[in-house]
């Protein structure tokens, strides 16, 4: 299936740091995704930092840090493929949008749509797991979306604003990601434009 | 209010005596926290021999520092002599308060096991575990990916941090063989969880009360002695016997993340099991006793 909109993923760069260390100071970056009272935003800084600096090239990664950019609007967001096992050809999945206004939006699917596809066909992993906070709906809702199946229910399992809160352990197989594809290219292949068009044309060729 | 001692026997060799270093944990009922005082040292006849109970009915100068966090309380050179338990019938001052002494963070003599602090002596025993076969969850690391840690990496990791050592312990059948391996991890102090881990060997002790013991004490020092509220541990589908005890003693599966680890030319689930503190059976209590 081809999507085509506005964003893109690419890798990331040490001239994004800026960008991405004022995510940070975003009470919702540490909310949904580092909020773990063990690391200090010093840390926290530290690790982007690491992450950022890391050299090109190298083979077999742990992790890959992609960004969402924007032709229009610069960079929107981040998503992290983590813990990477070679061995076991699976990894797990975050995604931030620093972009508030696209939150709610498409941009947050295409792109783990993207990432997804990449992790799958080019990284030939074959399983891509994801932790996701029961209050953070719009995130776990992107991942039912793409075939993502509720394998965890941890129950007061993280601390936040001081309240113990549930966490959901999402998981994809490669085969049913690629199932859902199909399913997805065979629902998208009957309603092309050039079908659109030619029934428009019909409807207006029938009307008197 | 229900106050416990722990600590550990130690030699001291210049003045010819055993001192108790005495940790006092002070619980709230139930037990959610537990607050470390000061470890205070009180000299005790020398002719006390270890692996005996005694009374006494004041155990010295026990002073007690609000706030002051001592933290694990095994130290490098500490020599362990032997379990001593000790009663204290009433404190100073402080009306009939039941003190006990116990010297079970150190090692716990059951009736089937002993378990005490892992020493970096025990790695050879626990690279076994390592090398043999099938997989086990609780050897796999944050990739899901066995460790297969060497002797000497092992042997740092059980010398190196008094805070790890203090979370790992040896199981001993009651003739000093190594049986088996256990301890916390990953305890999340805010969230107040921690993961658990149980090896044994032979894979057929998980079905006796020798793995009863050691899942006991886990559990009490998880929920009693942290005042965690929830206890995770990790299970692969092969491990069915460890699956089995776990579900013995109260844990319930949180689900199965699917085709998570590649072993042996095929695909395993990892299964993980969660035993929240209202959950505890009085049966788990119990066995401590």
């Amino acid at each position: 299936m081809s999507i085509t909109t506005d964003s893109f993923i690419r890798r990331a760069e040490r001239d994004d740091l800026d960008t991405v260390l004022s995510w940070m100071e975003d009470p919702e970056f540490q909310f949904f995704l580092y909020g773990e009272p063990a690391q200090s935003p010093r840390l926290l800084r530290e690790r982007i930092i690491a992450m950022l600096g890391r050299s090109p090239g190298a083979t077999m990664p742990s992790a890959v840090y992609l960004l969402i950019d924007s032709r229009s609007e610069g960079l929107l967001g981040m998503i992290s493929l983590q813990n990477i096992s070679w061995r076991n050809r699976s990894c797990s999945i975050d995604v931030y949008l620093g972009a508030r206004h696209r939150r709610n939006g498409m941009t947050a699917g295409v792109a783990v749509y993207r990432a997804i596809v990449y992790a799958f066909d080019e990284l030939n992993l074959h399983r891509i797991g994801a932790l996701i906070y029961a209050f953070n709906r719009a995130s776990w809702r992107i991942f039912e979306r793409v075939g993502a199946v509720r394998e965890l229910t941890l129950t007061r399992h993280v601390l936040r604003d001081g309240e113990l809160h549930d966490a959901y352990g999402y998981g994809l197989l490669r085969s049913e990601f690629n199932a859902a594809r199909v399913r997805e290219s065979a629902a998208a292949a009957k309603i092309s434009l050039d079908a659109m068009v030619a029934a428009l044309a019909e409807a207006a060729e029938a009307a008197p | 209010m229900h106050a416990q001692f722990a600590g550990y026997i130690q030699n001291n060799e210049s003045v010819a005596c055993i001192k108790i270093r005495v940790l006092i944990a002070v619980n709230s009922n139930p037990p959610a926290k537990i607050k470390r005082k000061r470890p205070s040292v009180c000299i005790v006849p020398p002719e006390w021999k270890r692996n005996q109970r005694y009374t006494i009915s004041a155990l010295g100068p026990v002073r007690i520092y609000p706030g002051y966090a001592p933290g694990p309380w095994v130290g490098y050179n500490t020599r362990v002599l032997g379990t001593l338990r000790v009663v204290l019938s009433s404190a100073p001052g402080r009306g009939a308060f039941s003190f006990i002494f116990q010297s079970a963070i150190v090692m716990i003599t059951g009736e089937h096991t002993i378990i005490r602090i892992s020493e970096p002596d025990d790695a050879p025993f626990f690279q076994a575990f390592h090398l043999g076969t099938p997989l086990r969850a609780a050897l796999l690391d944050g990739r899901r990916e066995p460790t297969l840690a060497t002797v000497t990496e092992l042997r740092e990791l059980l010398g190196r941090k008094e805070t790890v050592r203090g979370f790992l312990f040896t199981v001993e059948a009651l003739d000093g063989q190594l049986i088996g391996w256990c301890g916390l991890r990953g305890i999340q102090i805010e969230a107040k969880f921690a993961e658990l881990f149980l090896l044994l060997a032979p894979e057929t002790l998980y079905a006796t009360a020798t793995a009863d013991e050691a899942m006991a004490f886990l559990i009490d020092r998880a929920f009693v002695q942290f005042g965690l509220e929830k206890a995770i541990v990790l299970c692969l589908e092969c491990e069915t016997a460890l699956r089995d005890c776990l579900l013995r003693h109260g844990f319930v599966s949180c689900g199965v993340q699917r085709e998570a680890v590649y072993s042996d030319g095929g695909w395993l689930g990892l299964d993980t099991l969660a035993l929240h503190a209202p959950a505890i059976s009085a049966n788990s209590k119990g066995q401590l006793q």
